[in-house]
């Protein structure tokens, strides 16, 4: 057995995003690699926390989704808005994967996929964060 | 080591790299070293400030500081 972790992955400091005006997204995560059975095994990796901040072009946060569950308060899934009036809130939600965050980002906010098959690519590996 | 599709590079740092990123995002969000970072949040310092946008960036990246 490898040494499984903790581990931490920061995806590009903050990525910028194609949109006008612009976005960045910085990701943040930590994970274990755990024994796995079956086409994914002997073992795979496991996601164990998260942090995706998505910031306007002037570098202010405008949502961010988090998952902390070893964090010193709230353990469980949540979103938190950068509204003035409900900046400190934890909006609970189940575990969300990038994939749904990217979908978000070029769905719902207009960001340029680099991909013209994007969707299909983020259904198929979305696909494998469900089971 | 470093992986490279045609979209997406991936880097594997080294223990002192790491660290090092660790130090520069504590300098960058909370104008402190890495160090002083896991001082305090071992200590339990950070009441209050815990939930901040700042810290919960920097206590993600925990494992690249320890």
């Amino acid at each position: 057995m490898p040494n499984a972790g903790p581990y931490a992955l920061v995806v590009g400091g903050k990525c910028s995003l194609m949109r006008d005006p612009s976005l960045a997204l910085d990701i943040r995560m930590q994970y274990r690699i755990v024994e796995a059975s079956g086409d994914r095994g002997p073992y795979k990796v496991t996601i164990t926390a998260y942090m995706y901040i998505v910031d306007d072009h002037r570098g202010r946060e405008v949502f961010s989704y988090h998952w902390q569950p070893d964090g010193p308060k709230v353990k469980f899934p949540h979103l938190h808005v950068e509204h003035p009036a409900f900046k400190k809130a934890h909006f609970p939600t189940r575990r969300i994967s990038l994939e749904e965050v990217l979908t978000l980002l070029i769905a719902d906010f207009g960001v340029q996929p680099l991909k013209s098959d994007w969707e299909r690519v983020l259904t198929g590996t979305q696909q494998k964060f469900a089971t | 080591m470093t992986t490279k599709t045609s979209i997406v590079r991936s880097r594997r740092l080294t223990s002192r790299e790491a660290r090092q990123l660790f130090d520069r995002e504590a300098r960058r969000h909370l104008k402190m070293s890495g160090t002083e970072f896991l001082r305090r949040w071992e200590a339990g310092k950070f009441d209050g400030q815990a939930d901040t946008s700042a810290v919960r960036r920097v206590a993600m990246l925990l494992p690249f500081g320890r």
